[in-house]
């Protein structure tokens, strides 16, 4: 089995910009990459001397991409979600989502459904291919208590067997709603992401940045970070895994001091986590699922911002701020 | 004493006091009546956006820029003029009431010391080491009147950093202590303005009287210590406030309008400020706080500026339904603007070369744009305003002369603003 302490940079690719979002094409080494310039990229990785090539139909950040089939999918902060018709490289559908901004985009395994999350505060499910909108989610609060500023719904992720999403918002609440009948599963608070501070800065900080559930569906793991200062990234990075059943912490690993994790993804056979900054210092690390403990951590000399793996889990994509990295695991 | 709480418009008009005062300032040759009847009854509230707002989140947005951030530029009321989609009720209302400044260009770049006591001074360089009073002590003697029942100078603070951890008070200096600012912090009302539990209202007042006479006998000979007259008038204002305590109880406002400014403490805050102007209190200052966003910029102004759009514009329309807003400047204003450049951090860093502010009401030209930036936003493309000028332009909108002089401690003229200052006429109605 390849050693996630022997991972090494295989590839690198310079760009410009925050590079905010990424898909990849099953089986190849072409990926597609959502920017800060509102454009999408892609690349192959495979040649040589990749040339990144864009399209454009967004007008603000890419927060988001998805492949179902041969149909790429986005959404952005300009609130739109667009479907993509990638050999004549146009959008084909474009649709105003979302009232705000749009978070996250995920597609069920089966990759019949896709689901956004909006600081609108609704979790909405679409369908894949007609991009008719199948049933919004609601339970996040819109507005941050005693504060009365905007709540933000920054994360969600589909189980294993796409039966659930889940969703977590500023205020550090984790809805899992079912996805059939749209009722909710439970709901529990991971409040060791967030920090009320009424008298110093009068804003809260905080937030559950980005989840995936475990292979077996069980476990829920969240990132973000545990900050000390509302002006700066100033805390350690912060990943937790939750028996999202029981609303349960079962292991906890802060890493660094000022960073923020906004990437996790689990190994397809549970033998770690990896998670990655996308604020503040640079660090990735594989967390010891079973163990509670890191496995190995390092700097990828870059904030990512996503993350893919491929269909091993031995070779891992990155996107960040102005690169694009291969790593494998040897 | 009156018992009245309230007062109105009709109320501020000219003593006998101070006719004559001006009138013999005029037979003296000066024009001060001229000056006083056009102020008459004027007042300021400054929102202070402590801690530097980005202007790139707020009134000059570049959407699609590498500089820009995520957030889209929305229309407003005025053709053509964009602000960002941040501020939608403010964009409805842009023509009404509001100027906007886009080239306001200063030097400071720090949130406390020396810089900022500068930049809260107009960053003049006329008068060495002398520490001219700042803005808002300078509105408050300006606007203030004699037989004012309230402080000259109140300032609510949403958060302490800005106050105590950065201290951004406004300073009297040598205008004296009955302009320094009370400073009321996370709070709606000051922590001392109700009666010891072990004192009678007749006992508290016959102390005050008590201490009103030993002063008056210690002060004989020492009249021109400005310290001292300071201090027995601070105390004088005691029992004025204790008296106008109800002004800080917004539980009788119409749910309705508290709705409209919102639950946050910026906004609890902002009604107390409308009540206190509305009583005639010359000069109120709130320091919303904190804005300093080297980390997720995008984030903070995310949670921030929909308060202040929503605070803002509340106030600007309860301003106006009550009669208010021609002869009550409101100033959106802060220490300096964020960097053009995205950190590592998703932040944007301090910034003083080119930034926002905004006018609003009196004496302002609605629905003015004045200056620009360059396309990306990191540099004046047109109009560069300085502190002084803008300064300068809020002494003018209140009808107050910028060139007008007071006579320092050592003994020297002082003018409000440097000699040579102009302000934006552009945006003067």
């Amino acid at each position: 089995m390849p050693d996630p302490t022997q991972i090494k940079e295989h590839k690198s690719l310079k760009m410009t910009g925050d590079l905010l979002s990424v898909a990849r094409t099953p089986n190849t080494q072409q990926l597609w990459i959502g920017s800060n310039d509102a454009k999408i990229y892609f690349v192959d990785l495979a040649v040589e001397k990749p040339e990144p090539t864009g399209m454009s139909g967004h007008t603000s950040y890419v927060s988001g991409l998805v492949l179902v089939d041969n149909v790429l999918i986005s959404c952005g902060w300009d609130k739109k979600l667009i479907w993509w018709n990638l050999e004549k490289r146009e959008p084909t559908r474009t649709v105003v989502a979302h009232q705000k901004w749009i978070r996250q985009l995920v597609a069920s395994p089966d990759r019949q459904l896709i689901a956004t999350v909006s600081d609108d505060m609704s979790c909405k499910l679409w369908d894949a291919k007609s991009g008719q909108i199948v049933r919004e989610l609601r339970g996040h609060q819109p507005i941050i208590p005693r504060f009365d500023y905007p709540n933000k719904l920054y994360t969600c992720a589909f189980s294993p067997d796409g039966k659930l999403l889940a969703a977590a918002d500023e205020l550090c609440q984790v809805i899992v709603w079912d996805v059939g009948t749209g009722q909710v599963a439970t709901r529990f608070e991971a409040a060791a992401f967030y920090k009320s501070d009424w008298d110093r800065n009068n804003h809260p900080w905080g937030g559950v940045r980005t989840m995936a559930f475990s292979p077996d569906g069980k476990r829920l793991a969240l990132g973000g970070m545990q900050n000390t200062d509302v002006a700066i990234i100033n805390g350690p990075g912060f990943v937790q895994i939750f028996d999202w059943a029981q609303g349960k912490s079962l292991h906890e690993y802060k890493l660094g001091t000022n960073l923020q994790f906004e990437s996790v993804a689990f190994h397809p056979r549970t033998e770690w986590l990896l998670t990655a900054s996308g604020g503040g210092a640079t660090r990735m690390a594989f967390l010891g699922i079973e163990s509670g403990k890191t496995i190995h951590e390092f700097d990828p000399k870059m904030q990512t911002f996503g993350l893919v793996l491929d269909e091993a889990a031995e070779t891992i994509y990155t996107v960040g701020r102005e690169r694009v990295v291969v790593w494998r695991l040897t | 004493m009156s018992s009245r709480l309230v007062c109105n418009v009709l109320d501020h008009t000219i003593g006998r006091r101070e006719f004559l005062g001006s009138a013999a300032a005029v037979a003296l040759g000066g024009s001060t009546l001229g000056a006083e009847l056009k102020r008459r009854g004027k007042r300021a509230i400054l929102l202070f956006l402590s801690g530097g707002a980005s202007q790139f989140e707020t009134w000059d947005p570049k959407p699609g820029r590498p500089t820009g951030g995520p957030f889209q530029a929305i229309e407003t009321s005025i053709p053509g003029i964009h602000i960002s989609e941040l501020l939608p009720l403010m964009a409805q209302r842009l023509h009404k009431h509001t100027a906007i400044i886009r080239s306001i260009s200063t030097a400071n770049t720090n949130h406390d010391g020396r810089d900022v006591q500068r930049l809260l001074s107009g960053e003049r360089k006329d008068t060495g080491n002398l520490e001219t009073p700042s803005l808002g002590c300078l509105l408050a003697k300006e606007l203030s009147r004699p037989d004012d029942r309230l402080p000259a100078n109140l300032a609510f603070y949403s958060a302490y950093v800005g106050l105590t951890a950065n201290n951004q008070s406004d300073f009297a200096g040598f205008l004296g202590a009955p302009y320094q600012p009370i400073n009321i912090l996370s709070r709606l009302s000051p922590e001392s303005n109700q009666l010891p539990a072990s004192l009678t209202d007749h006992e508290h007042s016959e102390r005050d009287r008590l201490r009103a006479a030993l002063s008056r006998q210690f002060t004989v000979g020492r009249q021109r210590d400005v310290t001292l007259a300071s201090y027995g008038e601070s105390f004088g204002q005691v029992r004025n406030l204790m008296a106008q305590e109800k002004l800080f109880d917004i539980s009788d406002e119409p749910l309705k309008l508290r709705e409209r400014y919102g639950n946050s403490l910026f906004a609890q805050q902002a009604i107390v400020a409308r009540r206190l102007i509305e009583a005639g209190a010359p000069f109120v200052r709130l320091n919303r706080g904190w804005w300093d966003s080297h980390g997720e910029n995008f984030e903070i102004h995310a949670s921030l500026v929909p308060d202040l759009d929503k605070v803002m514009s509340a106030l600007l329309d309860d301003l106006q339904d009550r009669g208010l807003l021609d002869d009550t400047l409101v100033v959106t204003f802060a220490e300096m603007g964020r960097t053009p450049a995205i950190n590592n951090m998703r932040g944007r860093d301090h910034w003083g070369r080119c930034w926002s502010a905004a006018l609003s009401g009196c004496g302002i030209k609605g629905g003015v744009v004045y200056g620009s930036t360059n396309a990306d936003g990191t540099d004046v493309a047109e109009h560069p305003v300085s502190a002084a000028s803008f300064f300068a332009t809020v002494f003018q909108a209140l009808g107050i002369d910028h060139q007008k002089s007071y006579i320092a401690p050592d003994g020297r003229p002082v003018t409000l603003t440097p000699y040579d200052t102009e302000p934006v006429r552009e945006v003067l109605a």
